[in-house]
C-alpha cells in the first residue's frame, strides 16, 4: 500500500460507491474500471463498499415503521381542521369586503340626508349595531357549542360518519338528530359542506343501523361510514 | 382491515409505470381527491417511514415527521414537476427534510430536559462523537459479543453508530440506488459534498471497526 496517491484515486474513490450500484455514466464507469485495475487501494475500498451494500439490502427488510388506518385517520383530521380554518378565513375576507360596501353605500348619501335618516327613524343605529354585531357563519366554532361538546373529545376508536344537510335543515332538527342518534360534530363544514361526526358506539349492527336511519331522515343529503377510521 | 398496496390499483392506471402511477396519484391528490390521498399514504409510507427511522430511530418520532410530510403532499402536490427529476427524488427530499426536522425538535427537547434534570438521553439521539462512543462502549455493547456476530451483524452494529447524516447518505446509495446527483438533490447538498460525505461515512465507519479489533478491510474474506 505504498504506491503515491494521485488526484485520480483521490476523484476514483469518490465514485466507487456509484460504481458498486451501477448508477455511474459510462465514461465515468470506464475510468473507473481502468484506475481498479492499477489501483489495490481502490480494491480495497470497493470491498468494504460492497459489504455496505449488501448489509443496507439486510437491515432495510427490518420494517420497523408501517403506515396504520388510526394515523391516516388523524392525518385527514388535520386536514379538515386546516380546510375549516381556511374557510373560515375565506368568510371572513368577504365578510369585511361587505362591510366595507355598505359603509361606502352610506358615504355616497348626501350629508343632510343621511342625518335626517338618522334622527328620523334611529335606523343607522340600528343597522350600525347589526353591522358591528353581525355573528360570522362557520367563523365561530362555538356555533358547534350548541350542538355538541365546546370541544369535542376526538376518539380514533369510535366510528365516524360524513354527512352532509340539505339547505333548509334548521339548528334544531340537526341537535334533534343528533340526540336520537347519541353523535356528536367533530368538524366541518368542509369545502363541500361535508360534516364528520363521531358516534357513541362500536358495535357495527347498531352503526350500520344508524347510518340507515340518517340516510331515511328528510333533511340529510348523505351519510356515508368513514372507512378507515376503524381499521385497526 | 388488512390493506395490500399491490391491489389497489385503478382500472384506468393499470398498465402505467410506477413513476406514471405515483404522478397520476399526485395529480389526483392535488385535486383534493381524499381517496387518492389515502392510496398514496399506504403505497408510499412504508419506504418513505423507514428511511426517516434511519435519521429518528423511533417509530413515535417517525410517525411525527410522516403527519407533517403527509400534510406537504396534500398541500404541495401540483407543485411536483416530472421535468426537474423523479418523483421519489422529490418524496425523499420532503421525507429528508421533514425527518431531520422533527430530530432536529427532539434533539433541543433532549437538551432543555437533560439541562433541567441533567438526564442524557440514553437513546443517543445525539449523534457527535462524544455520545456515539459512549454508546457503543456502553454496558449493553461490550466489545466481545461483536466478534462473535456474523459480518452483517457487524456492519449493522458500526452503521448504527454513525451520525445521522451519514447512515442518510449511506441508505440513498446502497439501499435506494440514487446517484450522486440524485442524493445531493434530496439531501439539498452540493455534489461534491455527497461524494465527500460517503467517503467519511465509510471512513468513520473503518473506524469504528477498528477500535474493536476488526479489520474492515478483511471483512469476508477481503478483496480479490
Ligand atoms: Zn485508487
Amino acid at each position: 500500500m505504498s504506491q503515491p496517491i494521485t488526484p485520480e484515486h483521490d476523484e476514483i474513490a469518490e465514485l466507487l460507491p456509484w460504481y458498486i450500484t451501477d448508477t455511474l455514466n459510462s465514461p465515468e464507469k470506464s475510468r473507473v474500471s481502468r484506475h481498479l485495475e492499477t489501483c489495490p487501494l481502490c480494491r480495497q475500498e470497493l470491498h468494504l463498499y460492497r459489504q455496505l451494500e449488501t448489509t443496507n439490502q439486510v437491515s432495510v427488510a427490518d420494517g420497523s415503521w408501517k403506515p396504520s388506518a388510526g394515523q391516516f385517520a388523524a392525518i385527514m383530521q388535520g386536514i379538515d381542521e386546516l380546510e375549516l380554518k381556511e374557510q373560515a378565513k375565506t368568510v371572513l375576507k368577504k365578510e369585511n369586503q361587505n362591510r366595507a360596501n355598505r359603509w361606502n353605500w352610506f358615504k355616497t348619501i348626501p350629508k343632510p340626508v343621511f342625518w335626517f335618516m338618522a334622527l328620523e327613524t334611529g335606523a343607522l343605529a340600528t343597522l350600525m349595531m347589526v353591522l358591528v354585531s353581525q355573528p360570522l357563519p362557520y367563523l365561530a366554532q362555538p356555533g358547534f357549542e350548541t350542538l355538541s361538546n365546546a370541544s369535542p373529545a376526538v376518539n380514533h376508536d369510535l366510528p365516524r360518519l360524513h354527512i352532509v344537510f340539505s339547505h333548509d335543515i334548521t339548528e334544531q332538527e340537526i341537535r334533534a338528530l343528533l340526540l336520537k342518534s347519541g353523535a356528536q360534530l367533530i368538524s366541518g363544514p368542509s369545502t363541500l359542506g361535508v360534516y364528520t361526526l363521531q358516534l357513541a358506539v362500536q358495535d357495527k349492527n347498531t352503526v350500520q343501523q344508524t347510518v340507515t336511519e340518517l340516510r331515511t331522515a328528510p333533511k340529510i343529503k348523505f351519510v356515508e361510514e368513514i372507512q378507515g377510521a376503524l381499521t385497526q | 382491515m388488512v390493506r395490500d398496496p399491490g391491489q389497489r390499483k385503478d382500472s384506468i392506471t393499470a398498465g402505467l409505470s410506477n413513476e406514471e402511477l405515483g404522478i397520476t396519484l399526485l395529480q389526483r391528490i392535488a385535486a383534493k381527491d381524499k381517496q387518492a390521498f389515502e392510496q398514496f399514504y399506504f403505497d408510499y409510507t412504508p419506504r418513505i417511514g423507514n428511511f426517516m427511522m434511519k435519521i429518528l430511530k423511533s417509530p413515535e418520532l417517525v410517525d411525527e415527521a410522516i403527519n407533517d410530510f403527509m400534510m406537504v403532499i396534500w398541500q404541495n402536490a401540483g407543485h411536483f414537476d416530472a421535468d426537474q427529476g423523479k418523483l421519489s427524488t422529490w418524496l425523499f427530499g420532503i421525507a429528508h427534510n421533514k425527518a431531520l426536522k422533527v430530530w432536529e425538535r427532539q434533539r433541543r427537547y433532549n437538551r432543555e430536559e437533560s439541562s433541567d434534570q441533567t438526564v442524557l438521553d440514553a437513546a443517543g439521539n445525539d449523534w457527535d462523537d462524544e455520545s456515539a462512543e459512549e454508546t457503543a462502549t456502553g454496558p449493553d455493547n461490550p466489545e466481545r459479543t461483536v466478534l462473535g456476530w456474523e459480518l452483517g451483524d457487524i456492519l449493522v452494529w458500526a452503521m448504527a453508530r454513525l451520525s445521522p447524516e451519514h447512515q442518510v447518505v449511506l441508505d440513498l446509495v446502497f439501499n435506494q440506488h440514487y446517484n450522486y446527483e440524485e442524493v445531493a438533490a434530496i439531501t439539498d447538498c452540493p455534489v461534491n459534498t455527497v461524494k465527500t460525505r460517503v467517503f467519511h461515512a465509510r471512513k468513520k465507519l473503518a473506524e469504528i471497526l477498528k477500535k474493536r479489533g476488526i479489520n474492515p478491510y478483511e471483512l469476508n474474506g477481503g478483496p480479490t
